[in-house]
């Protein structure tokens, strides 16, 4: 089969690889109909996340239809159209018990790495590094799929993919962040970072009953789309205001309710502090670039809700915690539980409450899977999602 | 085989003999080391060699190598390796005096001197060292684990599939419906021994959870 497969920094090719094969009872061979590229899909890119090796397959994001089936797996049926997660869960262990399950115990086959990185074992993911089980990943024709009778959810036929796909990742990711920040009517919520997981963060705020949702990016497309498709109430863009003040001004002092972090670890800024940043980052002396992080800290309300979604993978430098400890602010973050998600959010897309393919903005073909990741990382045409088909 | 009591370890008692022994060792380092560092001819002077430009160097690297030693043992007072290590300089230095003892305008009553104390100290290096390593193969450590099962289940399947676990506890973890499993590594390569055990625990975690270990073409373990 084709498949996308990293071979470096910035160096991806669409080669012939091995199908997939069931490896396990419980596995299950999905023939991909659409994929797309995650903005986390970028820090592997981009060469900034530990423990790839050339050759792998991403993509963590993916939807299809079922062509094989492990002995174990009852609820699927060989044809059924179906949504995958991008988080692998067994929905056996007490995290997947209690919903969490981005922090499933069984489900990295690598678990020793983050042990030793990050003090406990994270899940297993598609197509995320082999810090997260090295699973090939849904940039492809075919893909396993590990404990299917826990993961995919079955969509039904009347719904584009477009309408469908992102419930693998950023909707249910960016409805999480938003449900963080406790939104009752009266709140206004900041969201650093306006791509598609702060469109969907914006869109979800909105959707809780938000009465004001700012954006902030230095893209004016990303801004104008936060506005007019996802319901943003202002929007500031960084390259021309100081956040931080802008976000002052917009509260009367007292800064929003709750800050919601859509960037992660390859945030964008200016001055010394983003320099310093970035050398760091540059030179390999940290995995991550906190700006946003910080700024999301430093602009919350006294008592308010930071919510992280970006993703980060070490340990952080000029972490503001005195500020957080002081403000008595509260820290909610994760990957996202998606399997929770799914059903629920599927149910409101069927209910017409939102159209999450207003986020799609290219169609691409799988071969070309290295130009559109080019376009993205550049932020060339106003890309916002790309849809890659076979 | 079920236990129902949780063990606090060593908690509010005094440390052993030994561990007072590899303190003070670790400050007569410091000392020495920066004697040494500080005075290279004055402890030339005292050892009986003639402070010529490269001896006071060899004094001075001595001396960085010692103060090197003493911190790494005042850091981890209750280790074994920065002891054997101390051993390995007090090698070293001795076969230094020993060569130092063919030049004709040495002091030979103040070198042999020097080299009996420093003999005396290298056997109480090795006395603490081993007392250490004695101390330290003799606390158990713990490859652990819980599992989303009921303590009856757990116990049951150890005993049908892992019967060669012999230091093996099963408790109900505290406020859940699931087993907290302890298995005992002690002795040399314990570590080594506690990593394989872990790595173990999770595939018995997976097969009971989930009913088999998953499997993917990833990282083995190292």
């Amino acid at each position: 089969m084709r498949a996308n497969c990293w071979m470096g920094k910035q160096h991806l090719e669409v080669r012939d690889v091995p199908d997939p094969k069931l490896l396990n009872s419980r596995d299950a061979i999905v023939r991909i109909t659409a994929t797309t590229i995650c903005g986390s899909d970028l820090h592997l890119y981009n060469g900034f996340m530990p423990s790839m090796m050339k050759g792998d397959i991403l993509g963590h994001e993916f939807m299809g239809e079922v062509v094989e089936l492990g002995k174990s797996v009852k609820n699927l049926a060989v044809g059924d159209r179906v949504v995958v997660p991008f988080a692998i869960a067994c929905g056996a262990c007490e995290s997947c018990a209690m919903g969490l399950t981005a922090c499933c115990e069984n489900s990295n086959p690598n678990a020793w790495m983050p042990e030793k990185l990050m003090g406990h074992a994270t899940c297993g993911a598609f197509g995320y590094s082999h810090l997260t089980g090295g699973f090939a990943g849904g940039q492809a024709e075919y893909v396993r799929v590990p404990f299917a009778d826990v993961g995919p959810l079955k969509v039904p036929t009347h719904l584009s993919d477009e309408q469908l796909l992102f419930l693998s990742d950023i909707f249910p990711t960016g409805y999480m962040g938003a449900e963080f920040c406790e939104i009752t009517p009266r709140k206004v919520i900041a969201v650093f970072g306006a791509g598609p997981v702060g469109q969907f963060a914006i869109k979800s705020a909105r959707m809780l009953g938000a009465e004001r949702v700012i954006a902030i990016d230095r893209h004016p497309y990303r801004l104008r789309m936060a506005m007019v498709h996802a319901g943003a109430t202002d929007v500031i863009n960084f390259e021309e205001q100081d956040p931080l003040e802008a976000l002052r001004d917009l509260t009367a002092g007292r800064g929003p309710d709750a800050c919601i972090d859509a960037v992660g670890l390859e945030a964008e800024g200016n001055g010394i502090g983003y320099a310093y940043d970035k050398a760091k980052q540059m030179s390999r002396i940290a995995f991550d670039r906190p700006t946003v992080v910080r700024q999301a800290i430093m602009a919350c309300r006294s008592g308010g809700i930071v919510s992280i979604l970006g993703v980060y993978a070490g340990f952080m430098d000029k972490f503001p915690l005195g500020s957080m400890m002081n403000r008595g602010l509260t820290i909610r973050t994760g990957q996202c539980h998606v399997h929770r998600y799914m059903k629920p959010l599927l149910e409101r897309i069927e209910r017409g409450e939102i159209d999450p393919s207003f986020v799609v903005s290219h169609h691409m073909n799988l071969d070309e899977t290295p130009q559109a990741y080019a376009m993205f990382n550049d932020k060339q045409d106003d890309v916002m999602k790309v849809v890659l088909r076979s | 085989m079920e236990s129902q009591t949780f063990h606090t370890r060593d908690v509010g008692q005094d440390p052993p003999e030994g561990w007072s022994l590899g303190r003070a060792l670790g400050w007569l380092n410091v000392g020495l080391g920066a004697a040494e560092l500080i005075a290279p001819k004055l402890v030339a002077g005292l050892i009986g060699v003639e402070p010529e430009t490269h001896r006071t160097a060899t004094l001075r690297a001595t001396g960085v190598r010692e103060l090197a030693s003493g911190v790494g043992i005042l850091l981890r007072p209750r280790r074994a390796g920065p002891l054997w290590a101390l051993v390995i300089g007090d090698l070293i230095d001795l076969g230094l005096l020993a060569l130092a003892t063919r030049d004709d305008r040495a002091g030979k009553r103040r070198l042999v001197a020097a080299l009996v104390a420093t003999a005396g100290v290298t056997a109480l290096d090795v006395y603490a060292a081993s007392t250490a390593a004695r101390e330290q193969a003799s606390h158990p450590m713990l490859a652990a684990i819980t599992i989303n099962r009921s303590p009856r289940d757990v116990e049951a399947y150890f005993q049908r599939h892992h019967p060669e676990l012999g230091q093996v506890t099963f408790s109900r973890a505290p406020a859940r419906s699931a087993t907290e499993v302890r298995v005992e590594c002690s002795g040399f390569g314990k570590r080594v021994l506690r990593e394989k055990l872990q790595h173990d625990l999770r595939e018995i975690k997976q097969t009971l959870e989930t009913g088999e270990v998953l499997i993917n073409h990833g990282e083995e373990m190292p």
